[in-house]
């Protein structure tokens, strides 16, 4: 005789698994995007942008100038990749019907857009243009906290002592990863309050999309609902976000035209895939194992992209992250090991 | 310089082999991998 009850919990195991699963996938995705994200800086014809933006306005106002052209041209790519992923899952039907239902789903993927994009991505350039790269990477590790205490307080997610553990374990790793980088850049000279906004942006960004896209995502399919998500957001930085730079003065379109070059659209297509199938293994992590989870172990990223740099750009490992990558793996073990029947209701 | 050697100028003290390349293929790989499990997934149902 089939005990129901023996079922239900291995059919519950399977979807904490897979929740993990998906999280894991979108930080190792998260963290070799970090290769084809640098490598696109070093070339034409970003080099000759930048050049040519901070001889009249200064190295930070080109590094965000150039960054909001990359972003833009990121979507792109990225919205590609995602049909991709969507055709193979025979979700373009399912697509048009969430597009339509605006208010109960499709509302909040555009509000995601918002603060996944525009706050969180320019907010991270700005952190790293106006303070430094590591910090800018220390306060995006923040978001879990963010996200994590969003959803507890707005949907009423559980966060059981040992995930808030686990997230707080990752994100002392991940601080100890980036720490060394973030004392000398406060210490190479002043830091300006347009750089701790932008941290902050980064930070609440983040942590609100996912808060923001777990109420969508009650109702709508999260490879939908992301793809739909980025379709707003490119819509953001073509429609809004780069005419305003055009009107500031800036050469966006100039430079927007000249990036049919072969290496250059490889990186971008390489960005597309790694961004899109981390971002969309993100979204699909969260009805499985809720919101502070999912970001907590995606908070990985951090390991993974120092990782790649060391692999495949050559980067010599310093103690700390030694540290701080002991540290996430920790963290991750303490979230894993969490019972599966602690996690029976998210909420 | 011109675009293949300041791509490759990033990879010149890469710890893998062929790195340039490779970085490739390995996200081929994984994005491979994560497809079909989000397709086993569907075909459940």
């Amino acid at each position: 005789m089939v005990d129901l009850q023996a079922l239900r919990q291995a059919e519950h195991g399977r979807r904490i698994r897979n929740g993990y699963m998906w999280a894991l996938f979108c930080a190792v995705l998260w963290g070799i995007w970090y290769i084809p994200g640098t490598v696109v800086w070093g070339l034409a014809p970003f080099v000759e942008m930048y050049t040519e933006v901070a001889s009249t306005s200064g190295d930070s106002m080109a590094l965000l100038v150039t960054a909001v052209l990359i972003t833009a041209l990121n979507a792109v790519t990225v919205v590609l990749a995602l049909f991709v992923w969507n055709g193979v899952l025979g979700n373009y039907g399912e697509m048009v019907r969430t597009a339509k239902s605006f208010q109960p789903c499709s509302k909040w993927f555009l509000f995601a857009s918002v603060f996944g994009g525009p706050v969180a991505i320019l907010g991270s350039f700005m952190a790293m243009g106006f303070v430094g790269g590591a910090f800018a990477a220390v306060a995006a590790l923040l978001y879990p906290v963010v996200g994590s205490a969003l959803a507890n307080v707005w949907h009423g997610e559980k966060i059981s002592k040992r995930a808030a553990m686990g997230i707080i374990v990752i994100i002392a790793g991940g601080i100890t990863i980036f720490g060394g980088g973030v004392i000398s850049e406060l210490q190479a000279g002043s830091v300006g309050w347009i750089g701790c906004v932008g941290g902050l942006m980064a930070a609440t960004g983040w942590g609100i999309e996912g808060a923001v896209a777990d109420k969508g995502l009650d109702v709508a399919n999260a490879d939908v609902g992301l793809h739909l998500r980025f379709i707003s957001e490119l819509a953001i930085w073509i429609i809004i976000a780069l005419p305003l730079l055009a009107i500031m003065g800036y050469p966006v379109f100039t430079y927007a035209f000249q990036v049919f070059q072969p290496l250059t659209i490889l990186m971008f297509i390489f960005a597309g895939i790694t961004f899109g199938f981390c971002y969309v293994s993100w979204y699909k992590s969260f009805p499985l194992i809720g919101v502070g989870r999912g970001q907590g172990i995606a908070n990985l990223y951090g390991m993974f992209a120092v990782i790649s740099t060391i692999l495949f750009f050559g980067d010599v490992p310093q103690w700390t992250v030694l540290v701080g990558g002991a540290l996430c793996i920790a963290g991750s073990f303490i979230m894993f090991s969490e019972e599966s029947l602690e996690l029976e209701t998210l909420r | 310089m011109t675009q293949m050697e300041a791509y490759t100028a990033f990879f010149g003290s890469s710890h893998v082999p062929a790195g340039e390349y490779v970085w490739m293929l390995v996200v081929l790989v994984i994005a491979f991998l994560a497809l079909w499990q989000a397709r086993t997934w569907v075909s459940k149902f």
